[in-house]
């Protein structure tokens, strides 16, 4: 008697473990939505562990201006509503069926998923050995006609992880103007330092007689000035290039 | 005894409260849904005047049309144009022909061993500079680990060739990052023609955020038409003359160089395997991949890409299909003259509400 139940109650923490663990993976695959989000504000969490979840779940959200205003309406945070947006906009929709296209039926991606298909390559980031068939052209008639070759070397293409969750970022190197060179001069940076910097940077001065007036009134030195014009000398715009003719 | 019986009490009410807990958890607790009887969420309602709005935006095609020979096709007119969407036959207005700027985003992969030879590509650029229209802008983005705009907008010759004068060598290669973040950052403007022209082998490190399925969706989103120049080929011939060396040497010396030949035979497959994507890529946005034999070349491929920018045709129509319902739809362009071979984009994303 003892023993049956002993059985049923381990049985039935197994089946507990098991149905957490289905409602788990259901739930990390569930994704957040706008009336998500409003419920976590209520339920009162931080700001900051509203946005770490938005940004570690996969997004589905409906951030059309009415319903942005129905958010701050709702409680929600500006910079939750960033979050969102921010979310949102590096969320890649592969749920629809722009998946399903035909174009992509034949691509190697697709094929990838199959690992069985033999010779084919994830060039996206592989790993381990390889047990490939090569088709091989012949190199400037070294080899000549098609050799089949079986190879058997372990090969390991280094593949560094990708750091968790987030965006990609496009890193920009700020142009300069007249404006960001006095700001150099006024914040006390060296000559050279405010000339190197003229030399490593995209540039777009003003040198006009007016502006370089201005700029001397502004203490900015004849060597820096001398750079910004080296910067933008020589310059010949597209404008003098023949005219494009695209029909 | 007694200890057993007070386990196995334990365990049977920890396992009915586990469960009870995870049903009730399963009714309505998930994140996404409230937790009570389905009532619709707010953000689901659906108001009736907007279920279908109807928008005049026009769907702008780059389209390069070519002989059988390969030679660009430049005298057709809007009657020599077929535009299909989803299959329907779309109407080409008296305008559908229009000039138009381009705006083209030139990338290189400082990764790979095209950042070894910059001169090479530098020349190749000015040139491809020098042969734009005087509204054209041009912009550079160098990846490696990271994907950084080197040159925002200029029409600027010299900002242009400063701006090649700091691009390094780097590691690792996010392609797919730079492609999205190209389309996405840099191309937003809905007025130009776009283009991108990368300079790259093709093979992702792994190390970003993106998939090319991602990036491609982006393109196709930004209407980019992309061109490739690649440097698989150049790489396929240093591999294949250092394996057919190591294989016409002594048997023992192939036995010694067992693991470079696996390791060369693996570097060619990728190059395969990573052309094939590419060309998908470049099919997909009306664009064409390049592979030059040698960075001497360099020249002679921005030269024909320019030239295939000015005689691009930039084809105008406005879908039958009004729903602004951000589904991709499919796009083919015909011409009257059936051995013409027409390149554009496969089609595009509708807006969305």
């Amino acid at each position: 008697m003892k023993n049956i139940f002993v059985k049923l109650s381990l049985t039935l923490m197994l089946l507990s473990c098991l149905s957490f663990s289905a409602l788990a993976q259901q739930r990390t695959e569930a994704p957040l939505t706008n009336a998500a989000v409003i419920k976590l504000v209520r339920a009162g969490f931080k700001e900051k562990t509203v946005i770490a979840i938005i940004r570690s779940r996969p997004t589905q959200f409906d951030l059309s201006p009415d319903r942005l205003i129905e958010l701050k309406h709702d409680g929600v945070s500006e910079n939750i509503i960033l979050a969102m947006l921010s979310n949102d906009n590096g969320d890649i929709a592969e749920s629809d069926d722009w998946g399903n296209d035909p174009f992509f039926k034949d691509s190697p991606r697709a094929k990838n998923g199959d690992k069985n298909n033999e010779g084919e390559t994830d060039i996206f980031g592989m790993s381990g050995g390889s047990n490939s068939r090569v088709k091989q052209r012949g190199a400037g008639g070294s080899s000549g006609g098609d050799t089949q070759s079986t190879g058997s070397a372990t090969v390991r293409i280094l593949r560094p992880p990708t750091e968790a969750g987030g965006t990609p970022k496009l890193e920009r190197t700020p142009t300069l103007t007249n404006d960001s060179i006095v700001e150099l001069v006024e914040a006390g940076f060296s000559e050279g330092t405010i000339v190197r910097r003229i030399e490593q940077s995209p540039a777009d001065f003003d040198l006009t007689p007016q502006k370089l007036v201005e700029l001397r009134r502004r203490h900015v030195s004849d060597r820096v000035i001398a750079a910004m014009t080296a910067a933008m000398s020589d310059d010949s715009s597209t404008g003098a290039k023949p005219q494009s003719s695209n029909p | 005894m007694r200890t057993l019986k007070g386990w196995t009490r334990i365990l049977l009410c920890c396992s009915l409260l586990l469960l009870s807990l995870s049903a009730a958890n399963a009714q309505g607790d998930k994140l996404g849904e409230p937790p009570t009887m389905p009532t619709p969420n707010k953000e689901q309602e659906i108001d009736p005047g907007d279920v279908i709005s109807v928008s005049t935006s026009e769907v702008l095609l780059p389209v390069t049309v070519r002989d059988r020979e390969g030679k660009l096709v430049t005298t057709l007119t809007r009657e020599n144009f077929r535009v299909f969407e989803d299959g329907k036959a779309q109407p080409l207005s008296d305008l559908a022909l229009r000039q138009v700027p381009v705006d083209v985003v030139l990338m290189i992969d400082a990764s790979s061993s095209a950042a070894a030879n910059l001169d090479d590509f530098r020349r190749a650029v000015e040139g491809f500079a020098a042969k734009l229209g005087p509204e054209d802008r041009i912009s550079l983005i160098k990846f490696d680990d990271s994907v950084e705009l080197i040159q925002d907008w200029t029409q600027s010759r010299v900002q242009l060739r400063r701006s090649l004068n700091r691009i390094v060598p780097g590691v690792f290669t996010r392609f797919n990052d730079a492609l999205l973040l190209a389309a996405r950052e840099q191309l937003k403007s809905a007025h130009n023609r776009h283009a991108i022209i990368v300079l790259t082998d093709g093979i992702d490190s792994g190390r970003g955020y993106t998939t090319i399925e991602a990036a491609l969706k982006s393109l196709l989103t930004a209407q980019a038409t992309v061109y490739v120049v690649s440097n698989t080929e150049i790489e396929r011939v240093k591999k294949r003359e250092e394996l057919d060396s190591i294989l016409s040497s002594t048997p023992s010396a192939v036995r010694f160089n067992e693991l470079r030949i696996g390791d060369l035979r693996e570097g060619l497959r990728v190059l395969d395997a990573s052309e094939t994507s590419l060309a998908q890529l470049t099919s997909a946005t009306g664009g064409r991949l390049y592979k030059p034999a040698s960075f001497d070349q360099l020249d002679s491929v921005y030269a024909e890409v320019a030239e295939e920018l000015r005689h691009q045709y930039a084809l105008y129509y406005t879908p039958l299909d009004k729903a602004r319902d951000g589904r991709f739809r499919r796009v083919k362009v015909e011409t009257t003259d059936p051995s013409n071979q027409v390149s554009a984009r496969i089609g595009y994303f509708a807006p969305s509400r």
